[in-house]
């Protein structure tokens, strides 16, 4: 019952983190979410001072255009360079490229899972796709397949990806994102269990 | 960030628990992912064909065919059912699934909010792209009238916009295929058949061809290629003037190493010697010509002596060129060329080529210039714009392509006169690279009011516009329909109509120009104006009177063959109507007198190269098409610099060894932005260096071709404008190769 319970939160957790990682704007990344990231947070024992990452946003166009533009250049079309694509195949086996092998190899996967993509032009590995489809397997308690698609999917890429974000971001909404979806996400003992 | 739980121990605690139900309701409402049955796993999914791809990695339009599987384009090649390429594509052909998954691509529509030159992009919606676009042209129309709006499009998704701005009323629209490639050679050819000549020459059945700086096999074009080889395979011989040692001219039974600037002389030395011996075609010329004696007259200096003097050739060898040509008339391909725009004085030597065809009676037959017969298809137009007076700055240039001359566009946006231009638009084309002298064209960009660019990729134009918008690619879309015939005309005589039609669904926000064009039209006030709703509607009536349409295309898998007509005429026929005024081909034409130019094709020289230094020269890369294809990883990989063609004796003069790293400085002491490898040869001339054109990109959003190579462009700072035509002549420029 416990195992079910804290498997059923994580995927919570990871679906949140999932939205988190989307184009940033007003509509989602308002008061509410900053209040469940902050108390996310909190409960984790986030020591520092949280009002730079959580508070302006919400209330300010200005720090929301900010934001804006740090996605872009992070994860859309940046200057110099694109920090950060978050999208499997750019780092899976230097293919370096979009809908790579890997992103086709990622829809099998969610096929031989009874999933598919919703919009069939979305790229299979799309971080925020392989967050909720984590998300959706553990609600499921399919903790093996969870384990076996971050083994194989998520996780022989997620690293690299995490280091340019960790060293490219310029704000540190993003910075610690990522370290929790890492958290969220990454494999624990507990699957040896 | 340092988390000192464990994850198991986090989760474990209740008031996680609690805590986790808000998150849940922040999450996502919509799925990104949805059930389906299960697909076994190991059970994969098969690879369709999908048919109606048309490729444009360049111009020459290939018909394709594409595998694609789960969704994913795996790989593309010749449609077999196609009479030009047939199952083959070239290089760039195949790497066009690179493009389509080039994570460099534009995706979403950006809002520059650094400066024009050092962008800093914000993603933004269509509606407020297109909100602000249209307000902000609309505001320029309306303080200072339509014309102060500039467009340079580019390519099969540009005709829409184009038809658009020029409805709206400005002239000031500037194509670099006709101001910086072909449209001199058009205009010449239209003022001495009364046709553009494409590339069509029937080299597959010729007995002799003449390439003038024409560098095929460097420039790739499959059909054209094929037709090429045909033609070398059944034993025509094969002339090439060029000063470089090039892919044809290794080929060739006579290289000529001409010097740069003097074909023209070359050309009215041939036909002088032509004329002389008696060895041009009589009864063509009788016939269908005009003005043989005002030529024949003009050509009395033109002696092999004065041409081998000019052109630093061999006398024997321009009678040898000659007598060849002679022998073999009229199956001769005299290849119009393509890009044509070198000295600013081209328009007298494109009217030298095609004089040169006509008095070898070179047209209609067999070898000789043809003009293929396509099937006849549909309209669908915004209507011609009406002008405010004076405002159409081509009327300068009265034998200028369609539009206005870049450099007329480019000098009264930067000096206000006659009126001012405060909007730019780039549809396709990228401006700092196809126009000389880039600090210019960087000044007027920052210049003007708006900058608004469409473009698959990043480019060098890209970082200087206010709002920049993704298209789609030529392998996710509608667009371009191509009728023409068999690749050789002496087979079978056929016909085919094909239609571009997307292989793949377009990812992330790409849109059609149709699309984005309308939306504009509807936010600037011509709603009620539109004429097709949608890029598939404009093809439907394109497709109509063919008895087509997109669906029964695609049944056809993609192109609909129909028997053709012969672009031969018959046997023995020598008298034809053209359409030029005479209906003659008009070897001296009174049009071009009245204009006050030479109405015989006449030889301007150009500007010698000054001492310590070597002419300028640029071409083609077989694996590139120009900058358009620098950042393609699998093209990159294949010739990832162009090296710079040094003669030999002039390395060693300087002590350059083959290899060496490299970097160019003009005659204005302007040095190249980056280095090249030296390639040391006895196969170029002394007094000129060659480059492969489209390298070297400023963009660091390239993350493939930034800075890789020299761009050319960069080096041309003199240019030379073409007083017929308004075209810009670039191999004007003299540089040193200096060590790295
Ligand atoms: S010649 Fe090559 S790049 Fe050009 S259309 Fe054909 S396949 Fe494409």
């Amino acid at each position: 019952m416990v195992e079910t319970l804290s498997t059923s939160v994580q995927s919570e957790i990871i679906r949140f983190l999932a939205r988190s990682l989307e184009y940033p704007q007003s509509t989602w990344l308002n008061h509410h979410y900053l209040d469940g990231l902050s108390s996310l947070l909190t409960e984790l024992g986030y020591q520092n001072d949280l009002t730079e990452i959580l508070a302006l946003p919400a209330d300010s166009a200005e720090a929301l255009e900010n934001l804006q533009i740090e996605y872009t250049r992070l994860f859309i079309n940046g200057i110099p360079a694109t920090v950060a694509p978050p999208y499997g195949s750019i780092y899976h086996h230097g293919e370096g490229m979009l809908n790579g092998r890997s992103t086709e190899k990622t829809l099998e996967y969610y096929h031989s899972h009874g999933f598919d993509l919703a919009d069939p032009s979305d790229l299979a590995d799309y971080l925020p796709l392989e967050l909720e489809f984590l998300a959706l397997l553990l609600a499921e308690n399919k903790e093996a397949e969870a384990r076996e698609f971050y083994q194989e999917y998520l996780g022989p890429w997620f690293g690299a990806f995490r280091q340019r974000v960790r060293e490219g971001s310029r704000v540190p909404f993003y910075r610690i994102l990522i370290e929790l979806i890492d958290f969220f996400t990454k494999e624990e003992d507990e699957y040896e269990h | 960030m340092n988390i000192k739980l464990t994850r198991r121990k986090f989760l474990h605690s209740a008031s996680v628990a609690a805590a986790s139900v808000p998150l849940a309701r922040l999450a996502r409402a919509e799925n990104g992912l949805v059930k389906k049955p299960v697909t076994a796993p190991g059970s994969y999914a098969g690879t369709e064909t999908r048919y109606g791809g048309v490729c444009e990695m360049c111009f020459w339009r290939c018909q394709l065919v594409g595998k694609v599987r789960n969704g994913r384009l795996i790989k593309l090649e010749g449609n077999p059912k196609s009479i030009e390429n047939g199952k083959s594509i070239c290089a760039r052909g195949n790497a066009g699934i690179q493009l389509l998954y080039d994570p460099d691509r534009l995706k979403y529509p950006l809002k520059n909010v650094g400066e024009r030159g050092a962008p800093k992009w914000k993603r933004i919606s269509w509606e407020e792209a297109l909100d602000e676009t249209a307000s902000r042209l609309k505001e320029i129309q309306k303080k200072y009238g339509p014309h102060a709006v500039a467009l340079f499009p580019h390519g099969a998704s540009a005709f829409y916009p184009l038809q658009y701005f020029e409805f709206t009323g400005t002239p000031n629209i500037s194509e670099a295929s006709f101001y910086q490639c072909r449209g001199v050679r058009d205009m010449a050819y239209m003022s001495t058949f009364g046709f553009a000549p494409g590339e069509n020459v029937d080299m597959a059945n010729a007995k002799a061809i003449l390439l003038v700086g024409t560098h095929l096999g460097e420039n790739v074009h499959v059909s054209h290629l094929k037709q090429y080889l045909k033609g070398l395979e059944n034993g025509a011989k094969l002339i090439v003037l060029d000063p470089r040692f090039s892919a044809a001219a290794s080929k060739a039974h006579i290289w000529v190493a001409i010097k740069p600037g003097t074909d023209t002389a070359f050309l009215q030395a041939v036909m002088k010697r032509l004329i002389d011996t008696g060895k041009y075609d009589k009864e063509f010329v009788a016939k269908s010509c005009l003005g043989f004696e005002e030529l024949k007259e003009s050509l009395a200096e033109a002696t092999p002596e004065w041409a081998a003097k000019t052109c630093d050739v061999p006398k024997e060898q321009i009678l040898q060129v000659a007598d060849l040509l002679g022998a073999n008339l009229p199956n001769v391909s005299i290849h119009p060329g393509r890009h044509t725009t070198w000295y600013g004085n081209d328009f007298q030597r494109l009217r030298a080529q095609a004089c040169l065809t006509a008095i070898l009676g070179a047209y209609g037959v067999p070898g000789g210039l043809i003009q293929p017969k396509g099937v006849k298809l549909g309209k669908a137009s915004w209507g011609h714009g009406v002008f405010a007076e004076d405002c159409d700055l081509s009327t300068f240039w009265p034998f200028h392509p369609p539009g206005t001359p870049t450099e007329a566009i480019r000098e009264t946006t930067l000096t206000g006169k006659p009126y001012p231009i405060k909007a730019w638009i780039a549809w396709g084309q990228n401006p700092i690279q196809t126009l000389p002298n880039q600090p210019e064209t960087i000044a007027a960009l920052k210049k003007v009011d708006f900058v608004m660019v469409t473009d698959i990729m990043p480019m060098d134009i890209t970082m200087y516009a206010d709002i920049l918008l993704p298209g789609k690619s030529y392998l996710e879309r509608y667009d371009y329909v191509k009728t023409g015939m068999q690749w050789n005309p002496a087979d079978k005589p056929q016909q085919f109509v094909t239609a571009r039609m997307p292989l793949v669904e377009p990812m992330f926000e790409r849109r059609d120009s149709v699309w984005i064009v309308n939306e504009l039209a509807k936010r600037m006030g011509y709603g009620d104006k539109i004429p097709v709703a949608s890029i598939e509607e404009h093809v439907e009536i394109r497709l109509e009177p063919a008895g087509l349409s997109i669906a029964k295309l695609k049944e056809m898998e993609g192109i609909f063959i129909k028997e053709g007509t012969s672009p031969y005429a018959e046997a023995g026929q020598r008298a034809f109507e053209f359409s030029t005024d005479s209906e003659k081909v008009e070897l001296y034409s009174e049009q071009i007198d009245d204009n006050e130019f030479s109405p015989v094709p006449t030889y301007i020289p150009t500007g010698e190269v000054p001492a310590g230094y070597a002419r300028l020269v640029y071409g083609r890369s077989p694996v590139h098409s120009f900058s358009r294809t620098q950042n393609n990883t699998w093209l990159h990989h294949e010739m990832p610099e162009n090296p710079v063609w040094l003669n030999d004796s002039v390395a060693a003069k300087q002590g350059l060894k083959d290899g060496d790293r490299v970097m160019l400085i003009n005659q204005d002491g302007v040095k190249s932005r980056n280095s090249t490898i030296l390639k040391v040869t006895p196969g170029i001339r002394a007094d000129t260096v060659y480059l492969a054109h489209g390298y070297g990109a400023m963009n660091p959003e390239l993350t493939v071709g930034k800075g890789q190579g020299i761009d050319d462009q960069g080096l041309i700072t003199k240019f030379g404008i073409d007083p017929e035509t308004g075209a810009t002549g670039m191999r004007t420029n003299f540089v040193k190769v200096v060590k790295a």
